[in-house]
């Protein structure tokens, strides 16, 4: 995790990440010799087996709710009573993501949902981790 | 493959045992089982070890402790799916001719409270994923397809718990209402705490014979028809939460290689590590099709009496999850139920058992057993 000094740490910078069009994106994986796409880059591509052959490529933008639920008993630095859930992204990944949303009817299978940065939990030194969230709205 | 009988069973009894060793718990489980095939330890020609977190060779240390001689032993871990993968292998050494008599050996000391964590962590635990959770997006999936409502899943742990009661091997027992269930505290939803299965600490055990042996024995009552095991190893594809892949896969398998079919089955001990567990391996194992397990809750087709009684033992949720002794103790108290001799919850007359078990859902990756046993 990277520390900027403002109380605010990243979460793993090689799953999710700001790109150069200034939006936050789950950080890809797509192989140059098969073209087989995952969230995550591995050194060996899992579909063809090349190696080092997978090129960060910015996804997750945009997805729906597949299931979501709240998990009411907590683990330690998680805000109470937060949404999770599996979210269909365009791309045709299956991802678990946190879900956020101003009106919490709106969090139910089928729902668009949008990718942004938020905080996702605190460390013991009280800073906010950085991840993705997806919002409904 | 040669026929394959069980002719011993014995188990500890589950809580967290803060206090006793894990060679203090296997001892129980062993002598036990030894006691009731009426051999000894030197009769024993190789013994499988299941366990998920004991360290290395934790078979061999065991059976030190315990004098045996210096036969093979094979420690396995599969996560929850340990235990029944053990047997797996046990069954399969015996039918290729290999092993006459063999110990199956499940064990597990979890010195912890709480929900079961795994080592591997995962970025989504980083997002707050949670073991429950998993349970429960499957579960509120199913809801939203199929309309199953919370009254429901709160009925099964309600009927396992009560079933346990009177398991005087189970780590919970304490019968409960659907309205006990509901009233405690939420998990994750729908999940509330009766609906979630205990981490505890112990050791189960059986002897596996070939034929002449359990002739020898005079021990030929249960047989072994089929063990299966299936892995779930999804990476990146869409997976359908509302059915256990793996799972039904083991069941299929063991289906085509017992030639036993779901609807035959008189009795079940499956992976209720939560409510919505069990009700999703009634669809896995086919005793119900898609959706249709609703349909089994509202008869109550699975409570003791019912037409097709699961976890008559109190299942996880009442015994307590030691993980890799979990698949051993289902086999051991199907094998009672068999023989007429199940100390709670006897069904009348059973003659087809299966047992199912199931680890790692949650983190992409897991396995399922799923065995068959006969009078």
């Amino acid at each position: 995790m990277n520390t900027d000094g403002t109380g605010q740490e990243e979460i793993d910078p090689a799953r999710f990440r700001s790109f150069s069009d200034g939006n936050w994106y789950l950080v890809g994986g797509r192989c140059r010799h098969c073209s087989t796409l995952s969230w995550s880059i591995a050194a060996v591509c899992p579909s063809c087996w090349a190696e080092n052959s997978q090129e960060e490529v910015p996804i997750g933008r945009r997805g729906q709710i597949y299931s979501s639920t709240v998990v009411r008993r907590v683990p330690a630095g998680f805000p109470q009573d937060y949404i999770i859930g599996f979210i269909d992204l365009d791309e045709g990944l299956r991802v678990m993501g946190r879900i956020v949303a101003e009106d919490e009817t709106r969090v139910r299978p089928g729902a668009p949902v949008v990718l942004e940065a938020g905080a996702v939990s605190t460390t013991k030194n009280g800073s906010s981790v950085i991840g993705p969230v997806y919002r409904a709205s | 493959m040669q026929p394959v009988y069980i002719v011993g069973v014995g188990s500890s009894r589950f809580d967290h045992h803060w206090e006793l060793s894990l060679e203090h718990l296997a001892a129980h489980a062993i002598q036990a089982a030894l006691k009731d095939a009426e051999i000894g330890r030197d009769d024993i020609d190789f013994a499988y070890v299941s366990h998920m977190s004991q360290g290395e060779i934790v078979g061999q240390r065991v059976l030190k402790q315990l004098d045996f001689p210096e036969i093979p032993v094979v420690n396995i871990e599969n996560a929850c799916a340990g235990g029944g993968t053990a047997f797996r292998e046990a069954w399969v050494a015996i039918g290729a001719g290999l092993s006459d008599l063999v110990l199956v050996l499940g064990i597990e000391k979890l010195a912890q409270k709480g929900f079961i964590r795994f080592k591997e962590k995962s970025f989504e635990d980083q997002l707050g994923f949670v073991m429950p959770a998993s349970y429960a997006l499957a579960g509120r999936r199913h809801m939203s397809e199929y309309g199953t409502t919370v009254e429901e899943l709160a009925w099964i742990a309600s009927k396992n718990r009560t079933n346990g009661a009177s398991n005087e091997r189970a780590m919970f027992r304490k019968a409960c209402s659907i309205e006990d269930v509901l009233s405690s505290p939420t998990i994750v939803d729908p999940l509330t705490l009766l609906q979630c299965c205990a981490p505890a600490s112990g050791a189960a055990a059986l002897v596996l014979a070939s034929r002449s042996a359990a002739e020898r024995l005079g021990r030929t009552r249960v047989r072994v028809r089929a063990s299966a095991v299936a892995s779930r190893m999804n990476r990146s594809s869409p997976e359908d939460l509302t059915i256990f892949r793996a799972t039904a896969r083991a069941a299929q398998a063991a289906y085509e290689l017992s030639g036993i079919g779901p609807e035959e089955a008189d009795v079940v001990e499956l992976h209720d590590a939560f409510s919505v567990g069990e009700l999703l391996h009634y669809e896995g194992l086919g005793l119900c099709g898609r959706g249709e397990s609703r349909r089994l809750v509202s008869e109550r087709a699975t409570a003791v009496g019912g037409s097709i009684p699961v976890n008559p033992s109190g299942g996880l949720l009442a015994r307590g999850h030691p993980i890799g002794a979990t698949g051993v103790a289902q086999l051991a108290e199907l094998s009672l139920q068999l023989r007429g001799q199940a100390s709670v919850n006897q069904v009348h007359a059973p003659k087809v058992a299966i047992a199912q078990c199931q680890g790692g859902t949650g983190v992409g990756a897991g396995a399922a057993v799923v065995s068959i046993l006969s009078v």
